[in-house]
């Protein structure tokens, strides 16, 4: 769930923040990073792209992009499934703040960073093969 | 100050408020004019204005007629009750109680409309929804450019701008809609309920309109049509985002005797939200299209409608991060669908399904994933994927897609979609309005090949050798 609020009244006389996320603070920070992530990548991508020609593609901004809504989405669906399922006990809780347990808060930064580094490995294999073609390209000229 | 002048002032704040909201919203319309102007063809620019321009008396007149009524008289049907009218009993239950009082001030005949000095507001809020209805129609204006029949066309904006969208917007975003009441639905800047239904509906005629004349080549590859003033197209978009500003903020309610500021749900939000929001959500979507278009100037400033339509719906909810995020995915997603749809024979002049129609559908969803769990009000849902994926389904399909293609399909029988084979290749300048949009320049391609042909004539003259001259 990303919504902060666990009954309507909370909601609807609320004095402070209400937005998306309001209770985990991960979340945002990360979303943060992919924000500024994807400024620098508009700068670069200022530099490389000339008349429509193609930009050299960047698996690492790609995978992160394909990593966060993925995961977003499955996150919130698995989520809001499970709210309903546990929805009868929920009421019997107070009005205060929803919380998510510390199994939940850490489950999707945990996945988008692992999912980010696979995008950095591929990033460096994809560097590798990169190099080894360019190295056969330069034997078989000189061959 | 006395108590009736402090509540007068609380009416006049409320009144002003959407008077410029909506004074400010008809930029759009301006922008729209230019963006799709720019877009022609030189030979078409002039009928391609025009017919943006009568979008404003079509939908006008007909929100006048009948389409404000249809507003407040379909939030309940058919779930939770008929269609109210004149023929309902207002004492049937609270509900409608409630839902009449509203009703019986939007009849064409109502006293509501005219100089009242009993009713400040229904007047003002007919103004900005009536200018909601025209954008709406503007959207499929832009799609349809350099060969519909202006008669289809004003027929088609008054069926999107004043009837389905209407419908669309008392089932989705009428505080007693029951998308909302029955899903818990939340679409605060209209994302689904004017983009999506527009987008749609516009792809609905673009199937029986059939593509603009060597869009395709004979293998059914699509050839680029260029916009002739791409400029002019950039600062009709620059318009269109100061009249974004308007929109979204025109979709806050503040009335007398109000102590906060709330959407049309009841839900508390603050207009502050609406200007950082937009801002970002505008530079981001620029960004998220310049990328994945490589540069492309039509497709980097739509970017930024992307990018704000694909935010629209919870952009009251959604932290600024949220924000960057979500309009850089739908605006760099924008490009890769309208090429799609080009693709696949779909001639879409200006990408007005890429733009309103795929953001639309996913700036609606993406709050059913990023702004789920909300309480809304007592005995409605909380916010959920289901409860967004029904209501916008509803919306693309039933009160888009389908009434597009039926009404384009019904046009075509009749022979009234599509102008004439001659007319489309002379262009509509002339052949609907009688006089050319550039005519110092004779720009237009027919003539200007003539001209090309006479001007290397006389140059082939003037090098000749003339009889009696020393060279």
């Amino acid at each position: 769930m990303s919504s902060p609020f666990s009954n309507p009244k909370e909601f609807l006389e609320v004095e402070g923040p209400i937005y998306t996320f309001g209770n985990n603070s991960t979340i945002i920070t990360f979303l943060l990073i992919v924000s500024a992530v994807l400024f620098l990548w508009f700068i670069y991508a200022s530099y490389t792209i000339k008349s429509g020609k193609p930009a050299p593609k960047n698996p690492v901004v790609l995978s992160l992009l394909i990593a966060a809504s993925t995961v977003s989405f499955a996150s919130s669906v698995y989520n809001s499934t499970v709210e309903k399922i546990y929805q009868p006990s929920r009421t019997k809780e107070t009005p205060s703040r929803v919380s998510s347990s510390n199994k939940q808060q850490w489950q999707l930064p945990m996945t988008l960073i692992s999912m980010v580094a696979s995008g950095g490995l591929l990033q460096r294999r994809s560097l590798k093969n990169h190099r080894k073609k360019r190295k056969t390209i330069k034997r078989n000229k000189y061959q | 100050m006395n108590a009736e002048a402090q509540e007068f002032l609380g009416t006049f704040i409320s009144e002003s408020y959407y008077f410029y909201a909506s004074v400010f919203m008809l930029l759009i319309h301006a922008g729209f004019l230019a963006y799709e102007g720019g877009a022609s063809r030189t030979k078409n620019v002039l009928a391609t204005m025009v017919k943006n321009l009568l979008t404003l008396s079509s939908v006008g007149l007909a929100f006048f007629f009948f389409g404000w009524w249809v507003y407040n008289a379909f939030p309940l049907f058919p779930v939770s009750g008929g269609i109210l009218g004149p023929w309902t009993n207002p004492a049937t239950n609270e509900t409608v109680t409630a839902a009449m009082a509203v009703v019986e001030t939007s009849y064409p005949w109502s006293d509501a409309l005219a100089p009242n000095t009993a009713d400040h507001l229904t007047g003002v809020f007919f103004f900005a929804f009536a200018l909601f209805a025209m954008t709406t129609a503007s959207i499929l204006s832009g799609a349809l450019i350099e060969r519909v029949k202006i008669g289809a066309y004003i027929i088609l904006s008054i069926v999107l701008g004043s009837f389905t969208w209407v419908v669309a917007a008392a089932w989705g975003w009428n505080p007693f809609g029951w998308f909302y009441t029955a899903f818990g639905y939340h679409d605060f800047g209209c994302s689904a309920v004017v983009h999506g239904v527009s987008g749609f509906f516009a792809l609905g005629v673009l199937l029986n309109l059939g593509p603009r004349i060597g869009k395709y080549d004979e293998r059914g590859n699509p050839k680029p049509i260029l916009p002739h003033n791409l400029p002019l197209t950039m600062v009709g978009l620059m318009l269109i985002f100061v009249g974004f500003y308007a929109f979204l903020a025109a979709c806050l309610i503040f009335l007398p005797g109000y102590t906060r500021e709330t959407t049309i749900y009841g839900t508390p939000m603050t207009l502050a939200s609406i200007g950082v929001n937009t801002t970002l959500a505008l530079a981001s979507g620029i960004i998220g299209a310049y990328i994945s278009s490589k540069a492309d100037p039509f497709f980097t400033i739509s970017g930024g409608l992307a990018g704000i339509i694909s935010v629209g719906a919870g952009m009251d909810l959604y932290h600024p991060t949220v924000v960057i995020v979500l309009a850089f995915f739908g605006a760099f997603l924008m490009p890769k669908v309208a090429l799609f749809i080009e693709r696949i024979g779909i001639d879409d002049a200006v990408g007005a399904f890429g733009v309103h129609g795929f953001c639309g559908l996913l700036g609606s969803l993406a709050v059913g994933v990023l702004a789920t769990g909300y309480p809304q009000g007592e005995g409605v849902p909380l916010t959920g994927f289901i409860g967004q994926l029904i209501p916008t389904l509803v919306c693309v399909i039933i009160l888009g897609f389908i009434p597009g293609y039926g009404t384009s399909w019904l046009l075509k029988k009749f022979n009234l979609l599509r102008v004439p084979r001659d007319e489309e290749i002379a262009g509509l300048d002339i052949a609907d309005l009688g006089v050319e949009g550039y005519p110092e320049y004779s720009m237009n391609w027919a003539t200007s090949a003539i001209n090309a042909q006479q001007r290397s004539e006389t140059v082939a003259s003037r090098l000749e050798p003339q009889p009696g001259v020393q060279e």
